[in-house]
Formats: structure tokens, sequence, C-alpha cells
């Protein structure tokens, strides 16, 4: 029994209103709907019930709490600016003005500016971000050896370096999904292909065997 | 396996573990060296003084699990998918694979349609020929 207990209180136990649930008032609700005259006939216990069938309204100032952490309710990268740290490596927008020049045009779009187009830079960034990174712990190091009380500084820098190249790499992450999507596609689209080459396989030498009776 | 993106993620927490594990190693284990000549060599008696020979061995050690990991990292950005190609085109080949997909699909589901075409037809002359040695069988025994 106290193991029961134990397990219970790991994962909180379901909102009473869930009872109000049935197959029964979902059919009412279907029916109803937020039409006042014909929720003015069901009763008020019913009333009560179909309350909790109406969605809630999004939280106002598109924020909210779960787990202990604020959570958008649009799934997106907060830009670093927007988190207090200073951003290192080149601006998109700056990289794409240099490349509508000379190689293919880039369309901004809403969805580019939150993940960037030009991927070639985002690995040249990170590059160069992995060895500042490096130098600037030799740095640490160094200051470490002569005036070891200087040394908040520089754990400063590392620390913005660090989260630099973690951001950068989380705005690659959208790319990386396509590219999977794309290899996912490949792999099913083969595996297919086999399928019915094989069935097709038997089928002709089933036919050609028949056509020897 | 996990994909590079978190792959590299993880290399660069584990770079940084090894960054705080190195100093933390010179902070434990240093032997008082003084900065400058001018300066007394400092003791501690509590301190954990490892032979400079060991010192400097461990010390080439840290280094080089540092650059093994950075290579690893370069490597793995070097090797993160699809570099040169733009999101306007990852979106096009995706749409053309589903093109594809459902086209590919179409066509296995004909193939299983003569494969059933096929296996009833088998079934059948099967059973026509069971049919037909048990008539005959029959047949022989009534003569």
């Amino acid at each position: 029994m106290s193991d029961k207990n134990e397990v219970s209180s790991l994962y909180p136990p379901p909102p009473p209103f869930i009872q109000f649930f049935t197959e029964e008032n979902s059919k009412l609700f279907r029916e109803c709907g937020k039409d006042e005259e014909k929720l003015a006939k069901c009763t008020t216990k019913q009333r009560e019930q179909l309350k909790y069938f109406v969605k809630p309204e999004l939280p106002r100032d598109g924020s909210y709490r779960a787990f202990g952490n604020v959570w958008k309710i649009k799934d997106e990268l907060p830009e670093l600016s927007q988190m207090g740290i200073e951003q290192l490596y080149r601006k998109r927008e700056s990289v794409t003005e240099l490349e509508n020049g000379t190689t293919t045009e880039v369309e901004p779009s809403p969805q580019d500016s939150q993940s960037g187009t030009n991927y070639e830079n985002k690995i040249q960034e990170s590059k160069k971000l992995m060895k500042s990174l490096l130098l600037n712990f030799l740095e640490l190091i160094g200051i470490l050896g002569v005036d070891s009380s200087r040394y908040e500084k520089k754990l400063d820098e590392i620390r913005v370096i660090a989260i630099n190249i973690h951001h950068l790499l989380n705005e690659y992450r959208p790319h990386q999904s396509r590219e999977s999507l794309i290899m996912l596609f490949e792999e099913q689209l083969e595996h297919k292909r086999k399928e019915m080459e094989h069935i097709n396989k038997v089928c002709d030498e089933v036919e050609s065997k028949l056509a020897q009776l | 396996m996990t994909d590079r993106l978190t792959q590299l993620q993880i290399c660069l927490d584990q770079m940084m573990e090894q960054f705080c594990g190195a100093v933390n190693y010179v902070d434990k284990n240093h032997g008082f060296e003084p900065s400058n000549d001018s300066e007394e060599q400092m003791s501690d008696p509590q301190a954990h003084i490892v032979e400079e020979k060991e010192f400097e061995k461990n010390i080439d050690e840290l280094t080089t699990d540092i650059i093994l990991k950075t290579r690893q990292i370069m490597a793995l950005i070097d090797s993160l998918p699809g570099v040169d190609v733009s999101a306007q085109e990852q979106l096009h080949r995706i749409d053309s694979l589903q093109k594809q997909l459902i086209k590919m699909e179409k066509e296995k589901i004909d193939a299983i349609k003569r494969k059933d075409a096929l296996q009833e037809k088998v079934r059948t002359l099967t059973q026509d020929f069971t049919i037909g040695i048990n008539e005959s069988k029959t047949e022989a025994r009534l003569v």
C-alpha cells in the first residue's frame, strides 16, 4: 500500500473534471456547442460539466509555466539578444546581402529570419567560435597563473562563447530535421521499390511457370 | 545514436568539463611554482604536490584530451548534413520525394493486386487439379 502511495506522489492524479468527459457529454457538446438556446435546455449539472469542453484561451502574454520553466506558446528559438547574451557570430542579414550579389538569391521570409538560410556560414562561424573558445581557455589558464583574482571576466567570456555555440547549433536544427526527413523519405522510397520489384519478380516467375503447363 | 547536432552539443559540454577538470587538476596538484624570480616559492603542508614529472605527464594528457575533443568537434561540424543546400532546395526535395512516394505506393498496390489475382488463379488451378485427380481415381475404382 505504501508503495502505491509513493508512486502516486510521483505522478499527480488527473484533475477531477476528467470524469465529465463521458461519451454522453461529448455528444451533448457536439450538439449544443456554444449555442446558448440549446444549452439552456440542459440541466444545470450538464451545463456545469459542458463548460470544461470549451477550450481555454491561450495565455495573453504568450508564455506559460510548466515543469518549473517558462515556455513560449509559439515554439521558437529566442534570439541571443533577448536572453541578454552578446551575439558573437555574424548576423545573417549581412551575410545574405553579401551572398545575394554573387550566388543564388535568397528570398527573405519570416521563417528564414528565424532559422537563417546560409548554413555554410554557420559552419564557418561555429568553427571560429570553437577556436576562440580554446584560445580563451588558454588565456584563462594564463590569467590564473599570474593573477587568479582576475578570472571572472575571462570566465564570463568563455560562458558567452559557449552559449553562442550552443545557440548557433540550435539554429541549425530545423535544417537538420529537414535533411533527416529527406533521408527518411529516400530510405522509404528505396524500401518500397525493392518490395515492389520482389513482388513483380515472383509474379513473373509464376506466370512463366503457368505458361509452361 | 543521437543526431549530429546533439552529439556536437554533448561534445561541447564534455569539453567544458575537460576545461574544469584541467583547471581543477592544476589547482589541486601544482608545486607552488613562483611566477617570477623575485617571488619566493610558497608552500602549504596540506597541499598535495605531485612530482614534477608526473605533473607534466598528466598535464600533457589533459591537453591531448582537449585537443582530441576539439578535433572531434571540428570533424562533427564538417559532417553536418546538407551544408550546401538552402532551405528552399530542401523543401523542394521533400515535396518531390513525397510525390514519388505516393506514386510508388500506388504502383505497389497495383503489384499487390496483380499478386492477389495470380494467387487466386493458382489456387483455383490447384483445386481443379486435385478435384480432377480425385475424380479420375474414383472413376478408376468404379471401372
